[in-house]
């Protein structure tokens, strides 16, 4: 252990301390974030960014250094999967699917948005993300389509199976319900 | 038998004492020990010593490979009075200690590796050496300035050269550029008295417009084939330039990058060596004006290509790079006319183009306001295939955005880049200069360029990695640093001299460290930047070394040639020829009784006749059927043994 002369030092995660699932769960993905060169390149591409608090890069290297806090920022929802950065990272990292990974873990540990977490029931539900609602049954019928489409919908065992087992998120956490 | 440690290399890897308890008890095995350092000089001492005081006819040093330290030993062993041949090296390094992590299956291993080595040492029969003559002259294809300074070093150690350029002048890129870093002298300055002196240098003879078409022999005497396109105008030229006055044909120069015109019949800048025009045929109308005008009937249609042989003992390729294209990166729109390479802005900067050396922005001629230079344009980029760093590009790039800041100090520069590399003396200082001429840096790889349909301007669109702010920035012109790459055609050359090339196309250095002059080919070297991207300083450095190790080859006179080549058993040959057929440097010839006979010069000892001949009738010394038998059952035995007592 070093010392230091300051009250309260921001100290660089150390073994033991990263957050290796992380890493792993990359790692799994086929990709080696440690490879980022942190150019900017994906910040610079990102069209989220411009508007929100979303830095690609900065995500990317949170998550290198196993820094867990990225998991529970808001800023990986704010991705709207456009694959700009992942189509021009100079390293050919895929670094939209890094986030997709990475808010799948987030979920995984209840770190997931009220309003995701709706979706999720109502798709558990229902089988839909937006229900079929009476309003879309009419306009259906309109067009001369089957009330229920051939999706999830139509396939209530199916549907019950996913509730119980894809759709079942972990319990409230974090502040971000 | 003697077991090296090499330091922890291998002892850090496999018990050597084991292996070296284990051979003394090998059938043939006089004397058995295990040493820190076998290639030290008390290492090899210690073998001469053992020699002396054992008699031993044949050594074995089990440590590293054959290529890095059989002749420190064989040489020992010639000392000690013995055929140097009767020294065998096990390679129980690179083969077993670098490539795992098991300590006992590496011991293992090293142990069947050693009795194996011990049988073959056993069997090896003595070779000689033949004094081979080499023909003492070079040929250096490419003159670029890495072409012409391993030329004229060659020349001035009263080696003679042949110097082959493809294009109608020599030079390569160096004449192109308008100032070089870090002292931002005038390259043509600094250049033209190599030039000069390399194209009155009597021991040399320049051929432009020429290309290698044909490679055969081997070190110390290759026959090459040179095809020279024609220039349709003779010698004689007085460079006065009235057929170019007068030539009704009028197009952007190559060499200016489009930044300036020429005609059909041309120089490609005033400077240019040699100063005869030439006639480009492919847009040419054959109004015959030029002809008619000119004063000394210089210009002549109806010359033809010609193809030439050359006997020479070492050939230099100096053929240089290219600039990488950027048009693959579709998000930075190099066909927009404000968006140009670093080296169109080198032509740009010329007094003799079209912008008299102005920097003008190409679309309307207006002084820019704003300029962004873009680093890493096709370098650092795995999606191109490009992962290295060329280098270059940051120095570069600081010296144009310095020299636009001259030309116009109210203009604003940015530099958008990922990291400055100017490592090394006076480069760091370069770029502590560039700062402090207000040049704007920001780090951060630009995502994209947007050209704005209505109006010239251009937008960047990059981070500022520093603050973490992803920014615009509005450009008039915006500069690519595109990096350099292996010149396009270069395969074709590399096949015909028989060069291995790296993935990124650049020819593969022999070592790294050892030997960045050194092809994969004997007596082929390299110069410059075909071997990777560098400056101009290492370029000269390089070349420099590319004829001294040219040289080396031819100054004796004579190569040794070891004799452990194929050789011919009359009384199994069959006269079948199957070994000719397959034979690629063409050592097999026929004798007077039809039977296969080698040509110990050109065999390489490959092996390949060997594998061909249907009775075993061509062979390689020290590597018979019935040697590398031995050395199989060697291997096989001992496992066998370990496997019983398991
Ligand atoms: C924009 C830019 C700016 C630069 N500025 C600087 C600077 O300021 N300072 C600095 O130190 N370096 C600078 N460099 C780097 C410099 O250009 C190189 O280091 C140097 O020119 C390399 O010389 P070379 O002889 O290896 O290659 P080249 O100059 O490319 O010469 C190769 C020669 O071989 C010929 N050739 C190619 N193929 C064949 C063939 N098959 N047969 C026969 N001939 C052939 C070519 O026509 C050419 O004449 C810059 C590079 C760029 C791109
Ligand atoms: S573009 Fe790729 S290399 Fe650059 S910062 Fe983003 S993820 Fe890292
Ligand atoms: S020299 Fe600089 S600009 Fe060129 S590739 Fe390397 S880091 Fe990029």
């Amino acid at each position: 252990m070093s010392s230091s002369s300051f009250p309260n030092p921001v100290r660089v995660l150390r073994r033991g301390e990263r957050d290796e699932e992380i890493i792993k769960a990359l790692k799994n993905e086929g990709f080696d974030i440690n490879a980022c060169m942190q150019c900017g390149t994906c910040t610079a591409s990102c069209l989220s960014g411009r508007w929100t608090a979303l830095t690609v890069r900065k995500v990317m290297r949170k998550a290198a250094l196993g820094d867990s806090s990225v998991l529970e920022s808001s800023d990986i929802w704010m991705c709207t999967t456009c694959y700009n950065c992942y189509d021009r990272c100079p390293r050919d990292l895929k670094v939209t699917d890094a986030i997709i990974v990475l808010r799948n873990l987030a979920s995984a540990r209840g770190f997931i948005h009220k309003n995701h977490r709706k979706v999720v029931q109502i798709l558990a539900k229902t089988g839909h993300a937006v229900p079929i609602n009476d309003k879309i049954q009419q306009v259906r019928k309109e067009l001369g389509l089957p009330k229920i489409p051939p999706t999830l919908a139509k396939y209530p065992e199916e549907r019950e199976l996913l509730a119980k087992t894809l759709f079942q998120l972990a319990p409230e956490e974090g502040d971000e319900q | 038998m003697f077991v090296c440690h090499c330091g922890e290399n291998i002892a850090g890897k496999l018990d050597v004492e084991e292996v070296a308890e284990f051979a003394a008890g090998l059938p043939n095995v006089e004397f058995s020990t295990d040493n820190l350092f076998m290639c030290s000089k008390q290492g090899v001492e210690l073998l001469k010593e053992a020699v002396r005081r054992h008699k031993l006819n044949r050594t074995v040093v089990a440590s590293c490979s054959v290529e890095q330290h059989w002749p420190t030993f064989a040489r020992a062993v010639e000392e000690m009075g013995l055929n140097p041949h009767m020294h065998e090296q096990v390679n129980i390094r690179e083969w077993v200690s670098w490539v795992t992590n098991d300590w006992d299956n590496a011991t293992e291993k090293a142990k069947s590796a050693v009795a194996a080595g011990v049988k073959m040492a056993a069997l090896k029969e003595p070779i000689e050496t033949q004094k081979l003559d080499v023909v003492k002259k070079v040929m250096v294809i490419g003159a670029g300035v890495a072409g012409l300074r391993a030329a004229m070093d060659l020349a001035e150690l009263g080696i003679p050269v042949v110097l082959v350029e493809k294009e109608p002048s020599i030079g390569g890129h160096m004449t192109m550029l308008n100032k070089t870093f870090p002292t931002d002298e005038c390259p043509m300055c600094t250049l033209s008295p190599l030039l000069n002196g390399v194209a009155n240098h009597p021991d040399i003879e320049i051929l432009t417009l020429s290309e290698v078409s044909k490679v055969e022999g081997s070190v110390g005497n290759f026959v090459v084939e040179v095809t020279t396109k024609p220039r349709y105008v003779h010698d004689n030229c007085t460079s006065c330039g009235r057929c170019s006055e007068v030539c009704p044909v009028e197009f952007p120069n190559e060499w200016d990058m489009g930044f300036g015109m020429r005609k059909a019949i041309y120089k490609p800048y005033p400077q240019a060596i040699p100063s005869t025009f030439t006639r480009d045929k492919k847009h040419c109308i054959e109004c015959g004006l030029c002809e008619i005008v000119c004063p000394v009937q210089a210009v002549d249609f109806s010359m033809k290509k010609e193809k030439r042989e050359f006997n020479v003992g070492a050939i230099v390729v100096a053929t240089g790079y290219e600039q990488y294209d950027p048009v693959e990166i579709t998000a930075y729109h190099y066909d927009h006319p404000n968006i140009i390479t670093q080296l169109e802005l080198e032509r740009m900067l010329a007094p003799t183009t079209l912008t008299k050396g102005k920097i003008l922005r190409p679309s309307d001629g207006k002084v820019p306001e704003s300029v962004v230079i873009i680093q890493c344009v096709g370098s650092r980029n795995d999606q191109v295939g490009n992962a290295y760093c060329t280098g270059v590009c940051c120095m570069y790039a600081l010296k144009n955005a310095g020299i636009i800041k001259e030309h116009l100090p109210n203009t604003d520069v940015y530099i958008c880049y990922i990291d400055i590399r100017a490592p090394g003396l006076y480069y760091e200082e370069y770029y502590k200069k560039a700062q402090e001429k207000g040049i704007i840096f920001i780090r951060g790889r630009p995502s994209n360029i947007e050209p704005d349909p209505y109006e010239e301007k251009l937008t960047v669109f990059v981070e500022d990695t520093f603050t973490g702010e992803p920014v615009e920035i509005e450009a008039d012109m915006v500069i690519l640093s595109a990096g350099m790459i292996a010149p396009k055609g270069f395969g074709k050359l590399g096949g015909k001299l028989g060069l291995l090339r790296a993935k990124e196309g650049f020819a593969k250095e022999y070592h790294i460290k050892m030997g960045p002059m050194r092809s994969s080919r004997e007596g082929v070297l390299l110069a410059g930047t075909i071997q990777g991207p560098r400056d101009i300083t290492k370029t000269v450095a390089h070349a420099g070394a590319a004829a001294s190790a040219a040289a080396q080859i031819l100054v004796k006179g004579f190569l040794e040639k070891r004799l452990d080549t194929a050789i011919v058993d009359k009384d199994l040959c069959i006269k079948c020829l199957a070994c000719s057929t397959v034979c690629n440097p063409g050592a097999i010839d026929v004798d007077v009784d039809g039977y296969a006979f080698v040509n110990d010069t050109a065999c390489k000892s490959c092996g390949t006749c060997a594998g061909a001949c249907p009775t075993g009738a061509i062979q390689i010394r020290n590597f018979r059927d019935a040697q590398l038998k031995e050395e199989v059952i060697g291997l096989l035995e001992y496992n066998r043994l370990v496997g019983a007592a398991q």
